[in-house]
């Protein structure tokens, strides 16, 4: 009896520890996102180590996009405007135990001006330690929107053990709560927890795999089979699937634009008649309907309502076959041959719509606009061709249109990328800006946008901006990107961050 | 040189498959319902009805139209390159198997081509033509002649030291006339074969090189393009991917069969099945 009692109380030790393991195999995280890592280096670019949670910023930014104390407790400026300092926190330690200080910080700076091109912008003078808990930034001229460049992956603290002795990054050891473990580039990146985080909040989970899936069709399916937790990025019309194999579903509107982007160096588009003409000869609600299978908004400005910065007070362009029809008489542009073209001085509408695939929602987007401008006569030839191709035919003027989704507040500052897009120097350079656009209003605004510390009279600015924007029409704004989840139901807590600055995965339960 | 002893039963089938698709390629504005690059985008994703017979895709585009205007891009450019690969391959080949001199470096150069992954081929010819048809069809030629010069090769090689050949040659034969009586007889028929199992792998290559901006460019309907988009769909509508997959898989069938057939007619060694005395050898 007595041997009996001892062998079902081991055996159920033992189909425990066995369970218990299996669980403990389940702690792990899986993330497919469309991108894996591109290089170790987190200051030439450090948005998935931030995201995921390895390295931290001074500044934080919330998911009402406002900026929060991180490692910085405080920051004040001084009141000629030129003289930042930063309080960091007292009590930050890196994944190998060093004690995060200000010295520290501001060689992870330098080295940031010297080897990234975060801050090729920021008029920067000089970078100063004043104790061991403050750092001084002193720019040669004002300019208010240095708390959300550094915010950014890129500005992160780093430990000096993540440097060789040629000052190249070996491993990023940071202060987040999770700790680098393993990095396959443009693959996978692996993360273990940190125990011994600062933070109030310490990760629930053990182990993080962020993985580079490019395709999201396979996202999907490894979503389905189990191989990811989250994956995602999805089209809409995984959805309809998902839901069907007891997935979740969440969404979120993101500082993420898609538009068009005319060639204003030459051919028809160099008249700003023609411009307005595609702004109203796009159906832009059909793009939504059927393109987007009703999930994002058609765009009025170049910011989402949901984005402080948008100016909700501009219209837009209604759909208006009628109008485009009439500015492009008024241009000149007419079917004289009668072969369905229009023409003008013997030359056909006709040019090149480049986008590219990786964006799942680009090329439907510019087949349905291609039969949209076939209707009043224009004819596009769509090219479409992986990402660097594309950007490659762009920089060197080989289109008519691009169409393109661009994060916006990638620095959670309107000043970044208005600045890199629209201010006439930058607009010819390589980029996604409005090609060869030149507005010397626009480019004295953006100046004094970045150079005003009053929040509602930077807002003014830019609302100015935008005003400019719709009516030079360098662009044509198409809809705003609603990021598309999909969450296996044994994941709790995670939620979307509206510019996809962190995962906080730290808030994450696994069932 | 080719005197086959009597039609092949396959053959004749394959080709009809071949011809019957060709045929509606070459007919298909004629008979299509619909402009294959029309959207009716409130009829998106639909199955077969009596408006649209085969249904709808992604962004309401009649398939049955679809699928016929793809007849000639999709067949157009996997037989082109088969050809391109096929004869490139069979001539470096047996100009290997004939010229000892010249097989050694005519060898590793194949090898080099066959060391050469297909996508670098294919990014490289995006650099060299830019996006379109003529960098797709060097994007598949340049990693699919070296399978053929290796076959050839070896074929040539074997024929070559061949009893025949030697006593052709002591009667005075020129290497030309050899190669067209003795070794081209030997080398063809297992090149149709290869080839024409190949064209179905060709089709599909092309849709994953249209990903690189090679090939048809949309809205022109491609098959390899049409299964690889509606797989995205395939939940809600099935038939768009499934349909461009049958058609595929017809057409290959088609080269298939027509492929053997062809072999059984004229290769020499299914020929010789067919005499009643015994072969040299088992003398």
């Amino acid at each position: 009896m007595r041997s009996i009692f001892f062998k079902s109380v081991s055996l159920t030790i033992l189909l425990t520890l066995i369970t218990c393991t299996a669980f403990a195999g389940q702690k792990t995280l899986k993330i497919g996102s469309p991108w894996g890592p591109k290089t170790l280096d987190v200051q030439k670019s450090g948005y998935a180590f931030q995201r995921i949670g390895i390295v931290e910023s001074m500044i934080g930014v919330d998911f009402n996009l406002k900026f929060t104390p991180h490692l910085a407790e405080k920051w004040t400026v001084s009141d000629d405007k030129l003289t930042w300092s930063f309080t960091l926190r007292k009590d930050v330690k890196f994944h190998d135990g060093t004690l995060l200080t200000a010295q520290i910080m501001a060689d992870n700076l330098k080295r940031l001006m010297k080897k990234g091109a975060l801050l090729k912008s920021v008029p920067i003078k000089s970078i100063t330690v004043s104790d061991n808990q403050t750092l001084i930034i002193v720019t040669s001229e004002p300019f208010a929107p240095l708390a959300a460049y550094l915010s950014k992956g890129e500005a992160a603290a780093l430990a000096p053990s993540s440097f060789d002795a040629d000052g190249n990054v070996i491993r990023p050891v940071g202060t987040g709560p999770f700790k680098f473990e393993s990095c396959k580039l443009k693959d996978n990146l692996v993360a273990v927890r940190n125990d011994n985080y600062w933070g109030s909040k310490k990760a629930k989970i053990e182990k993080v795999v962020y993985k580079g899936v490019p395709d999201a069709m396979t996202r999907t399916a490894m979503l389905q089979s189990g191989e990811l937790d989250i994956a995602q990025l999805l089209p809409p019309e995984a959805i309809a699937t998902l839901k069907a194999s007891g997935k979740n579903i969440q969404t979120k509107a993101i500082g993420r634009t898609r538009f068009v982007g005319f060639n204003m160096a030459e051919g028809p588009f160099t008249d700003i008649k023609t411009r307005l003409a595609v702004n109203y000869a796009i159906n832009r609600q059909d793009l939504v309907d059927f393109v987007l299978e009703g999930i994002g908004e058609p765009a009025k400005t170049i910011y989402p309502p949901v984005i402080f910065w948008a100016n909700t007070k501009l219209k837009g362009f209604p759909y208006s076959p009628e109008k485009a029809k009439k500015l492009l008489a008024e241009a000149g542009w007419k079917d004289t041959d009668g072969d369905g073209t229009l023409d003008k001085d013997g030359k056909p509408f006709a040019f090149k719509l480049v986008t590219y695939p990786e964006r799942a929602t680009l090329p439907p987007t510019a087949e349905v606009i291609q039969s949209q401008l076939k209707k009043l006569g224009i004819k596009v030839e769509l090219v479409v061709v992986q990402v660097d191709l594309a950007k490659k035919m762009r920089d060197s003027g080989d289109f008519g249109m691009t169409i393109v989704g661009r994060g916006l507040l990638f620095v959670p500052d309107p000043d970044f990328n208005l600045n890199a897009d629209y201010f006439s120097a930058n607009t010819l350079k390589p980029g996604w800006g409005a090609y060869h656009y030149d507005n010397p209003e626009v480019d004295k605004l953006l100046n004094q946008g970045r150079q005003e510390f009053n929040t509602e009279k930077r807002k003014k600015i830019y609302d100015r901006i935008q005003t400019l924007l719709l009516e030079d029409s360098p662009m044509a704004y198409l809809n705003y990107y609603t990021n598309i989840d999909g969450v296996s139901p044994r994941v709790k807590g995670y939620v979307m961050h509206p510019v996809e600055h962190c995962f906080h995965l730290e808030r994450i339960e696994l069932n | 040189m080719l005197k086959p002893k009597k039609i092949s039963k396959s053959f004749v089938l394959g080709l009809t498959i071949i011809s019957a698709i060709a045929i509606m390629g070459i007919i298909a504005p004629q008979i299509a319902p619909y402009d294959p690059v029309e959207q009716h985008l409130r009829h998106r994703l639909k199955g077969p009805d009596a408006n649209f017979i085969l249904g709808t895709d992604y962004l309401g585009r009649c398939v049955a139209s679809r699928l016929l205007y793809a007849i000639r891009p999709s067949i157009g450019l996997a037989v082109t390159v088969t050809l391109i690969t096929s004869i490139t391959g069979m001539s470096v080949g047996i100009m290997a198997g004939c010229c000892k001199k010249l097989d050694g470096l005519l060898m590793r150069v194949t090898d080099c081509f066959l060391a050469f992954p297909g996508i670098v081929a294919a990014l490289l010819c995006i650099a060299i033509t830019g996006p379109g048809t003529a960098g797709l069809i060097l994007a598949l030629s340049i990693p699919g002649w070296p399978k053929f010069a290796r076959v050839a090769r070896s074929v040539t090689r074997t024929a070559m030291s061949g009893l025949h050949v030697e006593t052709v040659r002591s009667m005075g034969a020129g290497r030309l006339y050899i190669i067209r009586t003795c070794v081209l007889p030997e080398v063809w028929p297992q090149i149709t074969t290869i080839s024409a199992i190949g064209v179905g792998g060709k089709i599909t290559a092309i849709a994953g090189l249209g990903f690189l901006g090679l090939g048809v460019q949309p809205p022109a309907p491609e098959w390899g393009t049409i299964m690889s988009k509606g797989l995205s769909t395939l939940a809600v509508a099935p038939h768009v991917p499934l349909l461009a997959g049958l058609c595929i898989a017809v057409t290959v069938m088609g080269f298939t069969l027509t492929g053997e057939g062809l072999r059984d007619m004229v290769d020499p060694h299914s020929y010789k099945k067919h005499l009643s005395c015994p072969l040299p050898e088992e003398i």
